[in-house]
């Protein structure tokens, strides 16, 4: 029931701001809602019943974790939104436009990911994607438009590539077996036929194109850059792990025994895409696009820690959830210190510590924690990856996979860490935070910080057990 | 190789060669006509797969897409020409290639019977629809493209067995195709309607920029 819940009522929401007359209050339903959806994910994700199918939807371990992950994110984005409506008058239109698409895209986010149906799950990401669209489109202004047909058109085509493998998975099935994900783990032994193995290999490249993978993964720095900052949290902390759970479904149907094309794969296309946007990463002085290349070097890293297979599982996740609160602290904050100095360089950007007191600190602990550093849940995440390649055997790929991680290291902090400190530029001179900053703004990321530390000091009982069984379901002991 | 599938790679190769875009409007609308014949629409059944198909392949695909691309595109000042690939031999040859190479694929995956021949024209049609998307940037090649692609995959899918698919599936895959077919649709109108000092060198066109563009 309280699945549907997630579905169905931001998606009512969404329809109830069409007409004109109800905009007004776009930005109070898009807070409600939200906070409603965090509050009713988190207890979906805590209070484990046992697994429940519906005809549609199922409630299992992966998708409680996820659905908690995404919404909590969301109402995250929404409480940011909200805050900067109040502050920035020109930000107001932008902010009724994100509540409009903002909770439809947030219904078929939750859709997907617990979505029983290969393809109702594709359909419910597809239609994510056409409700980013005009996000990312935004007011049409210089080069908006044609960066958001670019993604348009790269997640569309990424797409088509996962339907026609769902067309190869079921010449494999055979016409009695349905796309669901039951029926997928009872007929495992017919995935190994050609037909299952092309079928697999294209939903694999084609989820991965939504993730940033290599080689579709052009789309993602410029999107990032150009849409607003809580449309780029948006994509990079919510439509990136939908797209995770669907690739985490058509691998979790094999468990610890991934086929080894299926593993090379995986691997390949992470250490490509860590190359790639490692290289990206030395080369910008964009801190939003470098962020943009972040992510892909994390996408990578999560292809890779798949490929090795269950016993990375464990730290697959942690890194996946670490992201997702890292990915949504930067951008919001990014798209902050943006609207302030009116720059993407980072040169430009000084004395973010004393200009925007909080933005400078959460940009700094954000950086420590997109780079990997303890406390928090991204170190635990990385190093549990780290030594699996080492458990595995493959020491051929421990020295790149070590080499490309310090070469992103130090490139990103070369360029973030400046942005913190020394003096301000006039143009942005310092200001004292007022008390709604406090608690619309800070609080939302300061729980986002909060999790990041418990996820890599102490994780609560409940959670780890959820983290526990997703990664048994990838094939972790 | 039956007479559905010769006749579906003659109007995916056809277009091609002749770089009209009417005549590419013209070959996705065929593309649909054939896809809902090779599915068995032919032979009416009147239960919900078969108005599912009807949906799918004869009103979205063969007719609202093309259509409505027709006339978003139909403006003065577009010339009739308009390669979806490149016109010269190098092109020419690498289609002959895939072709080549798809059918090999085709001779792998469904060594015998009827089947070799629907998979070896999917596979064609969609390695041409990729190769369309890498060689264009225009955006109306572009939307061709896609388009192939998403033809390519329903052929792939379209073997007449009945696959369960939940109706509700059913009903948001349809829902999914008539929303890209409008923001295709919509992006032809928008990027077209750009100032002129946006666009490239292509006068009838607007261009997705590379890295450089933000």
């Amino acid at each position: 029931m309280i699945a549907w819940v997630l579905v169905v009522l931001p998606l009512l929401a969404g329809a109830a701001l069409l007409p004109r007359r109800a905009r007004p209050a776009a930005l109070t339903v898009l807070l409600a809602v939200s906070g409603a959806l965090a509050l009713a994910a988190v207890l979906v994700a805590l209070v484990p019943p046992p697994v429940v199918r519906h005809e549609l939807l199922v409630v299992d371990a992966t998708s409680r974790l996820f659905v908690a992950v995404v919404n909590a994110v969301f109402f995250g984005i929404s409480a940011h939104v909200g805050n900067r409506a109040r502050q920035e008058k020109p930000f107001r239109r932008r902010a009724m436009r994100f509540a409009r698409f903002g909770l439809p895209f947030i219904a078929f986010a939750n859709l997907a990911v617990l979505s029983e149906d290969l393809l109702l799950g594709w359909c419910a990401l597809e239609m994510t994607t056409f409700l980013a669209v005009p996000l990312v489109a935004d007011d049409r202004s210089g080069d908006k438009l044609p960066i958001s047909w670019q993604y348009f058109l790269f997640s569309t085509v990424g797409l088509t590539l996962v339907l026609a493998g769902f067309g190869c998975l079921q010449r494999a099935l055979g016409p009695d077996v349905s796309l669901a994900y039951d029926a997928l783990a009872a007929n495992v032994s017919a995935l190994a036929s050609p037909w299952g193995r092309l079928g697999v290999a294209l939903v694999v490249a084609g989820y991965g194109t939504k993730l940033g993978l290599f080689p579709m993964n052009t789309w993602l720095p410029p999107t990032y850059a150009s849409a607003p900052a809580p449309v780029t949290a948006l994509l990079g902390a919510v439509q990136f792990n939908v797209a995770l759970v669907g690739l985490l479904r058509v691998l979790a149907v094999f468990g610890a025994e991934a086929p080894p094309g299926l593993q090379q794969q995986l691997l390949w296309t992470g250490m490509l895409s860590m190359g790639i946007s490692t290289l990206g990463i030395v080369t910008t002085r964009d801190y939003v696009r470098l962020l943009g290349y972040a992510s892909i070097n994390h996408a990578g890293v999560i292809a890779v820690g798949l490929g090795l297979g269950g016993p990375a599982a464990y730290g697959v996740l942690l890194y996946v959830v670490s992201n997702a609160f890292i990915k949504a602290i930067l951008f919001l904050t990014a798209g902050r210190v943006q609207a302030r100095f009116h720059t993407r360089d980072a040169r430009d950007v000084h004395g973010l510590v004393k200009a925007m007191p909080f933005s400078g600190a959460f940009l700094m602990v954000g950086t420590f924690a997109l780079l990997g550093l303890p406390p928090f849940g991204s170190f635990l995440g990385e190093l549990l990856i780290l030594s699996s390649v080492v458990e595995s055997g493959r020491l051929a790929l421990l020295f790149p996979f070590c080499a490309l991680l310090a070469v992103s290291f130090v490139a990103t902090g070369r360029t973030l860490f400046p942005m913190i400190w020394g003096e301000p530029p006039v143009s942005a001179p310092a200001t004292s935070p007022g008390r709604g900053d406090v608690l619309s703004e800070v609080v939302p990321k300061g729980i986002f910080l909060v999790a990041l530390v418990a996820l890599g000091i102490y994780i609560p009982a409940p959670v780890n057990a959820l983290l526990q069984q997703v990664a048994a379901s990838l094939g972790a002991r | 190789m039956n007479g559905v599938d010769t006749l579906f790679l003659l109007v995916v190769l056809a277009p091609l060669f002749v770089a009209r875009w009417r005549v590419s409007l013209l070959g996705l609308a065929a593309q649909g006509v054939l896809l809902w014949y090779a599915s068995g629409g032919s032979t009416p059944t009147f239960d919900d797969a078969w108005a599912f198909d009807l949906v799918d392949f004869l009103v979205l695909r063969a007719g609202l897409a093309p259509g409505l691309l027709y006339l978003a595109f139909r403006r003065p000042d577009v010339p009739d020409r308009n390669d979806v690939i490149p016109a010269n031999l190098l092109a020419w040859m690498v289609v002959v290639l895939l072709v080549l190479v798809s059918f090999r694929f085709a001779g792998t995956m469904a060594p015998a019977g009827p089947e070799s021949g629907r998979v070896a024209v999917a596979a064609t049609s969609l390695v041409l629809g990729f190769f369309v998307l890498a060689t264009q940037r225009n955006v109306f090649s572009q939307i061709i493209g896609a388009l192939r692609i998403e033809n390519a995959v329903a052929l792939l899918e379209a073997h007449g067995e009945g696959a369960p698919v939940h109706p509700a599936a059913r009903v948001a895959q349809l829902v999914v195709l008539a929303g890209a077919i409008g923001l295709y649709v919509w992006y032809l109108e928008a990027l077209a309607a750009r100032p002129a000092a946006d666009h490239d060198d292509d006068p009838d066109v607007a261009v997705v920029p590379g890295e450089e563009a933000s």
